[in-house]
């Protein structure tokens, strides 16, 4: 708690903190905030800029901005979260296996991983979304799969100056097995850093997120996503900037929240 | 001593070579993987290009044209046979040869890129040495609080903020980048400002923050003070000594920082609509015409390897220390 209080006291990070906050309970209240639906379209009024009744304007097909980007946000924290979740799970298991088994398997893990890590994500992404079609769970598993190399490196440097202490040569002459090692008493030592890891590897992820979904990767239209609004917004932007500037600033705000975050928790 | 600086050439010759077969072995890997991945697509080819109510017949005589009625590894080895002989097939989608539209198509990647780093690397440089010597100071700060926030920012979202800024608020740069027809250099340049500045600002964050923290390496090392006890100016120090040491490390970051860039471009061109490799990637993989996509792929994969390859060298060439150790056979 006292520590919470300290970080608390830089106004960049009370800042951040409150952003991401809101944008949870957005996430999740959205049916109740939004004053219009999101997909509801009313094309008497096409391309309106914002006023009293449509605060942030409406779109080529009359929808409105505003109950779009707060309804978009639930998709974005969904895969984004459940990217990092599953991302750094893994990451985390090849890590603490590449670490604790050292010799061939660290190696043929590790180099992998490198070849892996060489490719720019959104290529490999590209690729594998073509094979399988457009998803949000294709969307998650591809993001997940990029980011745990990352991941495993962390955990595996971290690991590496725990798995010779005498509390695991115990445990091996106790008999227990390997799982039993890496999971209940290498693991619970390094929850610190898998904490940092995860809220970096969170805002990269919605980096990840954002940018597939405006390439067309993700969630199909009507469904409102960040990404995407920008994506359909930019033939028109001329004529209704603010069809493109919301969902853009709305993905700026979280990125960065997420970012100030995780380099505050690194630093501490 | 002596033996060693007479086998110093050969035994670098003799790193480059391993180098070079590690990465033809691990290209023939990648050309494999990518390969598989066409087997996992779902859905039938013919259909793909015919459309879903195209009748059998008509599917199979796609099917037999492209010759996928043969065997995977006969189809693998006629790829591979056909890559390296410069004959890279059809698009599916195009019907066009692949090999000349992706050369087109590279080229211009490549002037895009080119002129990005022509700027990225000195701003860069510069802003890294700066943050160095006024370590811990507001100029420090602030450059180190733009490149965070600028680093955290997806490139498709500056890019529409710099579009609305500075196309449609003040109207001094175009939005799209395609280049016209016959238009002299300064006209390109003009063209292409808006995507550099869109696509610079995670590079530059990377390669200064390198240079700046070797260069507050290298001024506490001991040779920097004595250079500054034999009285030599500040200046002279930086630029004879420090410099040199505190650049190389860049070296290899601005070479990682290749991928990064190939990753931006597939964003940025599609977004300034520039008709470069990026754009021709997400067509090809928006509509699954397979072999442009493996032909894109594996022409990055190995200008990507081919980078790395060569940061390596130079860092070598450049290092004395592990020029020392590679001649010594020691890696």
């Amino acid at each position: 708690m006292a520590r919470l209080r300290t970080l608390l006291r830089s106004p960049g990070l009370t800042l951040a903190v409150l952003v991401l906050l809101g944008w949870l309970v957005i996430a999740v209240l959205w049916p109740l905030i939004a004053p219009y639906g999101p997909t509801a379209q009313t094309l008497t009024s096409r391309y309106a800029p914002p006023s009293a009744e449509h605060w942030l304007g409406t779109d080529n097909l009359g929808r409105d901005v505003l109950s779009r980007i707060l309804a978009g946000s639930r998709s974005v924290l969904i895969v984004g979260i459940a990217a990092t979740t599953l991302g750094v799970a893994i990451g985390t298991t090849l890590g603490l296996c590449a670490a604790f088994y050292r010799g061939r398997v660290d190696e043929l893990l590790m180099r992998s991983l490198d070849l892996l890590m060489a490719f720019p994500i959104v290529v490999i992404a590209s690729v594998i979304l073509a094979m399988l079609g457009p998803s949000q769970l294709n969307l998650i598993v591809v993001i997940a799969l990029m980011l745990a190399p990352y991941n495993a490196r962390v955990v595996r440097s971290a690991v590496l100056s725990w798995r010779d202490r005498d509390f695991i040569a115990a445990a091996r002459m106790r008999g227990e097995s390997g799982a039993y090692i890496l999971f209940r008493e290498l693991l619970p030592n390094i929850v610190g850093t898998i904490n940092v890891e995860f809220t970096m590897r969170l805002a990269l992820s919605i980096f990840a997120v954002a940018t597939l979904s405006f390439l067309g990767f993700g969630i199909q239209p009507p469904t409102p996503d960040w990404g995407l609004m920008v994506a359909e917004g930019r033939p028109f932007y001329q004529i209704a900037p603010w069809v493109v500037v919301a969902p853009a600033a709305a993905i700026a705000s979280l990125v960065v929240a997420v970012n100030v975050l995780a380099q505050r928790l690194r630093a501490s | 001593m002596t033996a060693v600086g007479r086998s110093a050439g050969s035994g670098i010759l003799r790193y480059a070579l391993r180098r070079i077969a590690v990465m033809l072995v691990l290209l023939v890997v990648v050309s494999l993987l990518i390969f598989g991945m066409v087997e996992i697509l779902p859905g039938d080819v013919g259909n793909l290009i015919l459309g879903q109510y195209a009748t059998e017949a008509n599917v199979e005589l796609v099917r037999e044209r492209l010759g996928l009625d043969r065997a995977l590894s006969t189809r693998y080895l006629d790829w591979m046979g056909g890559f390296l002989t410069g004959d890279w097939g059809d698009s599916w989608r195009l019907g066009i040869p692949i090999a000349p539209l992706i050369a087109t198509r590279l080229y211009n990647s490549m002037v895009l890129a080119g002129v990005a780093f022509a700027f990225i690397i000195p701003v860069s440089i510069v802003a890294g040495v700066v943050s160095a010597l006024k370590k811990d100071r507001l100029t420090d700060r602030v450059i180190n609080g733009v490149s965070v926030v600028s680093i955290t920012i997806p490139e498709f979202v500056s890019s529409m903020f710099l579009i609305l800024f500075f196309s449609l608020l003040l109207p001094w740069f175009p939005s799209s980048a395609m280049v016209p027809e016959g238009a002299g250099p300064l006209t390109t340049l003009r063209y292409l400002v808006l995507p550099i500045i869109a696509i610079s600002p995670v590079l530059i964050g990377y390669i200064a923050r390198t240079v700046r923290a070797s260069m507050i390496t290298e001024l506490g090392a001991d040779y920097t003070r004595t250079a500054i006890l034999k009285g030599l100016g500040q200046r002279t120090v930086i630029r004879r000594h420090v410099l040199r040491n505190a650049l190389l490390p860049a070296i290899t970051v601005i070479a990682n920082q290749i991928a990064w860039l190939v990753g931006g471009l597939v964003v940025i061109e599609n977004v300034f609509n520039y008709p470069g490799i990026g754009q021709l990637l997400l067509q090809a993989a928006l509509v699954q015409d397979v072999p442009l996509l493996e032909a894109i792929v594996l022409i990055l994969a190995a200008i990507l390897m081919l980078s790395n390859l060569a940061a390596d060298l130079v860092y070598t060439l450049l290092n004395p220390r592990v020029r020392a150790q590679v001649a010594g056979g020691a890696t």
